[in-house]
């Protein structure tokens, strides 16, 4: 579903002047910890695909006080599990600041006005990834996120964009046709292994007269024992249609995800935590209720993957858990009733 | 005498061990001096596709020699294609142990040590700078020569083809 002219222009406007590079260069204070990275993913049934740019500090012991590192990751669920991790030389990276430019060797993401074009070369995986992703949401912006006792961050996001284009997986080409995608642009400091985790997600349920667009988290201590904020947003079509904040919302799991098959990444780090992923949820069931309105949605899991990242102040790992599946929304907002069943994907952060 | 500093064409398994175990000691002595405490005192005889070598730990610091492997309180037998695996993730230490690919020797308490060394050395490699291109070096091995490391009775600058036996 498009949206009007004016809407579109308006939406285009945002991610020109929300989504574009900051770089390291702002750095507050000669921090060391900044993190920029920018993120697309969508899910489907038959289909997974996430992909990362990263630029960060580079924050290992015996990096010199300059030092940057850039960072591809990729993943594909098509019939398997591929994907890997990417970095690059200085030499390799160009990043034009201010816009959303930047070629990691023959892998770019780039945004001409109308479309952000994905490209992805993995260096070492058969993976090639060529993707137009047209913003169809107003994208939001969250700044100040304070995680820990650490500096701010910030999050910029479109939750919902139309992917099109073509996944190929050791020659196995997947032509994919405006397809439901999340992206999103942090920026700021991140130090993995401080006191946060959180539990993140978007999901892009159908009703028979509109398309929904929902994010919702919640952000802890790392034992996930203190809420520090929680939150949903909902979009109906192009436009932001409501907002709970942390005392309207409430997230809980249940069971936990067997998951028979997995991919962890970096690969050599899997030798750290050998098997099958634990701690994820089956199920995720939000429920935000303000003012005489309720939404409540159940976020299935069915595939999990897995990112490792050392933590930067001790021998830790953080993990990251990738998880899809199947979400159902329903509820009452603005009079309107809502009733609706899409994909979503869930990102457990934690120990 | 430990062997240390290796420099040359040396692209086998052995070499870009030694070499990342000096860049953790460099780069990352916290997770280096892990590894060295789980293994104090202990030497552990490797065997990939033949080819031996013995480490050990000693005063804080590693020695890889070429050697009979005498004495070591743990051997270790396996075959280059099943560290590609563990590397890529494609199997794990324990997949590697059961299929009989992996020959561990040693007491338990010998093995634990092991177990945690090499929890610590990963660790550290994934915190060293040098360790991710010693990663790729080894990963695009291509007509690979004969890895070779200075031994302790080697006169200083002289190289011992592992391949002599």
């Amino acid at each position: 579903m498009s949206a009007p002219p004016t809407l579109e222009r308006r939406i285009r406007r945002a991610v020109e002047w929300g989504d574009y590079v900051r770089g390291a260069g702002l750095r507050l204070n000669d921090a060391i910890g900044y993190r920029e990275w920018l993120h697309f993913c969508f899910t489907r049934e038959d289909l997974d695909v996430l992909v990362n740019f990263s630029l960060s500090d580079d924050t290992r012991p015996a990096a010199g006080p300059d030092a940057e590192r850039a960072r591809l990751v990729c993943i594909v669920r098509g019939e398997g599990w591929d994907g890997d991790v990417d970095e690059f030389d200085a030499a390799e990276v160009r990043v034009r600041r201010g816009s959303v430019d930047l070629r990691f060797g023959e892998s770019s993401v780039r945004y001409d006005g109308e479309a952000i074009r994905v490209v992805v070369r993995c260096k070492r995986r058969p993976i090639a990834i060529d993707l137009t992703l047209s913003p169809v949401t107003v994208p939001s912006i969250i700044n100040d996120m304070v995680l820990s006792d650490g500096l701010p961050a910030h999050w910029f996001l479109v939750p919902r964009l139309l992917a099109s284009g073509s996944i190929t997986v050791d020659g196995r080409r997947i032509a994919v046709e405006n397809v439901a995608a999340y992206h999103d642009h942090n920026w700021g400091y991140f130090r993995w292994g401080r006191d946060f985790a959180w539990v993140w997600g978007y999901g892009h349920p159908v009703t028979p007269d509109a398309t929904w667009s929902i994010t919702f988290g919640r952000q802890t201590n790392r034992a996930g024992g203190v809420d520090f904020v929680r939150g949903l947003a909902m979009w109906k079509d192009a436009r932001q249609w409501r907002l709970f904040d942390t005392r309207d919302v409430e997230l809980r799991e249940e069971g936990l995800l067997r998951s028979a098959e997995t991919l962890t990444l970096p690969r050599s780090m899997a030798l750290l935590v050998p098997g099958r992923p634990g701690g994820v949820p089956a199920k995720l069931r939000g429920r935000a209720s303000a003012r005489g309105e309720v939404v409540e949605f159940e976020f299935r899991a069915e595939h999990v993957s897995r990112i490792l990242l050392p933590n930067d102040d001790d021998l830790g790992l953080t993990v990251i858990n990738e998880v899809s599946g199947e979400v159902m929304l329903g509820g009452v907002v603005h009079g309107e009733r809502v009733e609706g069943r899409g994909r979503a994907i869930v990102e457990f952060l934690g120990a | 005498m430990r062997s240390s500093n290796s420099s040359g064409p040396d692209q086998g398994p052995f070499g870009h061990l030694e070499r990342c175990l000096d860049a953790l000691e460099a780069e990352v002595p916290v997770a280096y001096g892990l590894v060295v405490r789980a293994l104090a005192g202990r030497a552990i005889a490797i065997d990939i596709d033949g080819d031996r070598v013995t480490l050990s730990i000693a005063s804080g610091r590693h020695a890889l020699a070429r050697s009979a492997g005498a004495g070591c309180a743990i051997e270790l037998t396996l075959r280059e294609a099943v560290i590609d695996r563990l590397l890529d993730a494609r199997c794990t230490v324990l997949d590697a142990v059961l299929g009989g690919e992996m020959i561990l020797r040693g007491a338990a308490e010998d093995l634990a040590a092991l177990h945690d060394a090499l929890l610590a050395f990963v660790h550290g490699a994934v915190r060293s700078p040098t360790a991710p291109r010693l990663l790729e070096s080894y990963r695009s091995r291509g007509a690979r020569t004969k890895a070779s490391i200075r031994t302790p009775d080697a006169r200083h600058g002289e190289r011992h083809d592992l391949s002599q036996r």
